[in-house]
C-alpha cells in the first residue's frame, strides 16, 4: 500500500474508533441522565473485602427472585429481572429470560436457583469507582455506618444501569466522607 | 560492528546510487565484511524506544485512571477522547511523513493501542461498568489489529498475541456474549477466537520471510504459538472429553508438520521454535499416556461422552495430521519419521482402548513405544555426533524411569518389574551397539 492508501485506511479507522467511544459515552450518558432512579439497599459484606483497589465492591440485598419463564435456565443465561416499580427500595418481582416490552428491568446473568425455588441473579454492576486518596476514608466510613443502612443510587433504562451515586446514612457518599474525614490538627503546619 | 565497518555500511547505497558500484557488489562486500543492514544495527535503539513509549503510554493511563473527581463526566470524556486523537494525529503523521523509520511506527502504534485501550477502559470507569471487561477487551482489540498492518508495526502485533494469550477466556465469553442471542452455539462462537490469529498470520509471515527483524521474529513466533494455544485451549474445552488429549496431541503434530512441510515462509528461525514446541507439546501428551490413571479416567462415564462439534474438530485435526503423516513417509527418512510416530501410536491406543476398555494394554503399550523412541534418539545423537538428539533421548528415558520409580505406586510389582526388565534391557542393547560401531571403526 502506498502513503496515501494507508492514510485513507488510518483516517477509516480513527473515525471508527471515535465512533465507537461516541457512541459508548451516548449510550451510557443517556442512561446516567434519563435513567429512572432506584435505589437498592447494599447488603453488610465483610468490611475488609469492601474496598478492593480503586473501587466500592456493591453487594446487593436480595439478588433473587421467582423465575416466571416455563423452560429451566442454565447458569450464565442473560436475563432480564423485572423490579417494582412502586416499591421505594428496589425488590425483584421476577427473572425471565424474555426482554419485557415495558416497566422496569435490568440485564444481569442467571446464577442459580435455591432449594425454596428462588432464581439467584449475577448483577452486572458491583463497582462504584473512587479516588485512590479516598479509598481508606471510605472504608472507614462504611466499617462506621456498616449496622446501618447503605444504599447504592442507581439510574436505569432499558435494563441498563449506571450506579449514581453511594448513600450512608442517606448522605451521598463524597458528601458523607467531607463532614467525617478527620481533619489534620491545628497546631500542624499548613499549606496555603 | 566497529567504526570502519559502520562507515562503510553508511557509504555502500551512496556508491550504489552514484552508480559507482552496482548493487551486486555491494551485497558482495557486505557479506564479506559481515555488515548488517541498519534496520538490525538499530534493534536494540528500536527497543528503547518502544519501551520509552510504552512507559509514557501505561503513565498516561495511570494518570487517568486516577479518577479525578473534580472532574464532571463530560470533562472527563473530553480528557480521554483528546489522548485518543493525539494518537491519531501522531499515527497520520508517521504514516504520513515518517513511514521509512522504525522508530516512528513502532512508537506510534505503541501509543495508539494504548490510547484507544485507555479510552475504553477509562469511558468504562466513569460510569462505573462492571461486567462488560469481557466485550471492552474485544473491543480494544478489534479497534487497534489494523494499527499492525497501517503502521507495519511489529509491537502492535506483539501486544494483539499479548492480549489474545492472556486474554482468550475474558474474549471467549466477549464473542459468546454477542454471538449467542443471534442464535449461534457456545462452541462455534468460541472458535471465532481463531480471527485475531488468522488475521496477524500474513503480517507474522512477511517478518518471517525477512532474516534481518530476527529479534521481532523470535518474539512474534513464540507469541503467535503461546496465543494459538490459549485459544486452542479456550475454544476447545467445553469439559475434558474422552477425545480432549488425543485433539492437543494432533495440535502440537500440526506445529510439527508446519515447521517441515511450510515452504513460505523461507525464514529459518520460526522453523526450530515452531518444531521444539510440537515436539515438546506431543511428547509431554504421550508421557501422560504412560500412566494407568490417565487412560482409567478416560473411562469414567462423564469423560468417556463428548459432544459432536468437539468430534468434528478432533477428525478434521486428525485429517490434517494422517495427511501429513503419508506426506511424511513418502517424502523423508526413516529417522526424521519417528517424530511424527507419537500421534500416530497415540491413535493406535486410544483405538484398542476405545474397544478393549482395557487401560494396562494401552499404558504398557505406551510405555514401550516412548522407550522405544528414547533409545532411538539416543543412539542417534551418538551415531550422528548430535548433543540435541541425545539429549532429548536422554530426557526421555530419565522421565519414563523416573515416573515409574518415584510416581507410580499403584503397579503390582509384576508390572514394574517387567516394564524395568524392558528398559533395562534397552539400555544394554544401545550401549552394546554403541560398542560395537566402535570397535568397527577402529578395526576399520
Amino acid at each position: 500500500m502506498t502513503n496515501r492508501k494507508h492514510l485513507a485506511v488510518l483516517t477509516v479507522l480513527a473515525l471508527v474508533q471515535l465512533s465507537v467511544l461516541f457512541y459508548m459515552v451516548c449510550h451510557w450518558e443517556s442512561v446516567a441522565v434519563r435513567g429512572q432512579v432506584v435505589k437498592w439497599i447494599i447488603k453488610p459484606v465483610d468490611p475488609y473485602d469492601f474496598m478492593r483497589g480503586r473501587y466500592i465492591h456493591l453487594d446487593y440485598e436480595k439478588p433473587y427472585g421467582p423465575w416466571l419463564d416455563s423452560k429451566p435456565g442454565t447458569s450464565g443465561d442473560r436475563v432480564y429481572v423485572l423490579l417494582d416499580e412502586k416499591s421505594p427500595l428496589a425488590q425483584i418481582t421476577g427473572v425471565t429470560r424474555q426482554k419485557p416490552e415495558h416497566g422496569l428491568f435490568v440485564r444481569a446473568n442467571l446464577g442459580w436457583m435455591d432449594e425454596q425455588g428462588q432464581v439467584h441473579v449475577r448483577l452486572p454492576f458491583y463497582r462504584y469507582y473512587m479516588p485512590e486518596d479516598l479509598a481508606p476514608a471510605a472504608e472507614k466510613a462504611y466499617r462506621r455506618t456498616a449496622k446501618r443502612q447503605a444504599l447504592a443510587q442507581l439510574r436505569i433504562r432499558d435494563g441498563y444501569v449506571v450506579v449514581e451515586d453511594i448513600l450512608l446514612d442517606g448522605v451521598p457518599i463524597y458528601t458523607y466522607l467531607q463532614n467525617n474525614i478527620p481533619q489534620p490538627p491545628t497546631s500542624a503546619p499548613t499549606e496555603e | 560492528m566497529n567504526k570502519e565497518q559502520s562507515w562503510l555500511a553508511d557509504q555502500l547505497p551512496v556508491l550504489v546510487s552514484k552508480g559507482i558500484i552496482t548493487e551486486e557488489i555491494a551485497a558482495k562486500l557486505r557479506n564479506y565484511y559481515q555488515l548488517h543492514p541498519a534496520e538490525e544495527r538499530s534493534g536494540w535503539r528500536t527497543v528503547f524506544v518502544m519501551l520509552g513509549v510504552l512507559l509514557l503510554a501505561l503513565g498516561i493511563l495511570l494518570l487517568l485512571a486516577h479518577n479525578w473527581e473534580q472532574l464532571k463526566r463530560t470533562e472527563r470524556m473530553f480528557v480521554i477522547g483528546s489522548g485518543l486523537i493525539v494518537a491519531q494525529i501522531i499515527s497520520a503523521y508517521v504514516v504520513g511523513w515518517r513511514h521509512e523509520s522504525r522508530f516512528w511506527r513502532e512508537g506510534a502504534a505503541t501509543f495508539h493501542f494504548f490510547m484507544v485501550g485507555a479510552s475504553i477502559f477509562l469511558t468504562g470507569q466513569t460510569y462505573h461498568l462492571t461486567d462488560s471487561y469481557d466485550n471492552f477487551l474485544l473491543l480494544w482489540l478489534m479497534l487497534s489489529l489494523p494499527l499492525v498492518y497501517i503502521l507495519r508495526s511489529a509491537m502492535a502485533a506483539a501486544l494483539i498475541f499479548i492480549g489474545v494469550g492472556i486474554g482468550s477466556s475474558f474474549l471467549s465469553d466477549g464473542i459468546v456474549q454477542l454471538l449467542i442471542p443471534l442464535g449461534a452455539t457456545e462452541f462455534w462462537s468460541g472458535q471465532l477466537l481463531w480471527f485475531f490469529i488468522l488475521v496477524l498470520l500474513p503480517f507474522w509471515c512477511q517478518l518471517a520471510e525477512q532474516e534481518t527483524c530476527r529479534r521481532e521474529t523470535h518474539l512474534l513466533t513464540v507469541l503467535l504459538l503461546g496465543s494459538a494455544i490459549s485459544t486452542f485451549a479456550v475454544s476447545t474445552v467445553g469439559q475434558y472429553d474422552y477425545l480432549a488429549p488425543l485433539r492437543w496431541m494432533y495440535f502440537f503434530s500440526i506445529f510439527y508438520f508446519a515447521s517441515v512441510f511450510l515452504k513460505r515462509p523461507i525464514g529459518s528461525n520460526w522453523r526450530r521454535i515452531f518444531r521444539v514446541t510440537g515436539i515438546g507439546g506431543a511428547l509431554g501428551i504421550s508421557f501422560l499416556f504412560t500412566f494407568r490413571g490417565f487412560w482409567e479416567d478416560l473411562l469414567r462415564p462423564l469423560n468417556y461422552l463428548f459432544p459432536p462439534s468437539e468430534l468434528v474438530i478432533t477428525v478434521l485435526l486428525g485429517l490434517v495430521v494422517l495427511a501429513g503423516l503419508v506426506y511424511w513417509i513418502r517424502r523423508q527418512t526413516a529417522a526424521q519419521w519417528m517424530y511424527t510416530s507419537l500421534p500416530a501410536i497415540l491413535s493406535l491406543a486410544y483405538a484398542v482402548h476405545a474397544f478393549s476398555h482395557n487401560s494396562i494394554i494401552v499404558m504398557v503399550g505406551m510405555n514401550l513405544w516412548l522407550l522405544f523412541v528414547g533409545i532411538f534418539w539416543l543412539q542417534r545423537g551418538i551415531r550422528q555426533d548430535s548433543l540435541a538428539l541425545l539429549n532429548v533421548g536422554l530426557g526421555v528415558l530419565i522421565a519414563l524411569i523416573s515416573a515409574r520409580f518415584l510416581v507410580d505406586d499403584n503397579l503390582g510389582f509384576m508390572i514394574r518389574g517387567l516394564v524395568f526388565i524392558g528398559m533395562g534391557a534397552g539400555f544394554l542393547l544401545v550401549n552394546w551397539l554403541v560398542a560395537r560401531r566402535r570397535k568397527g571403526g577402529q578395526s576399520e
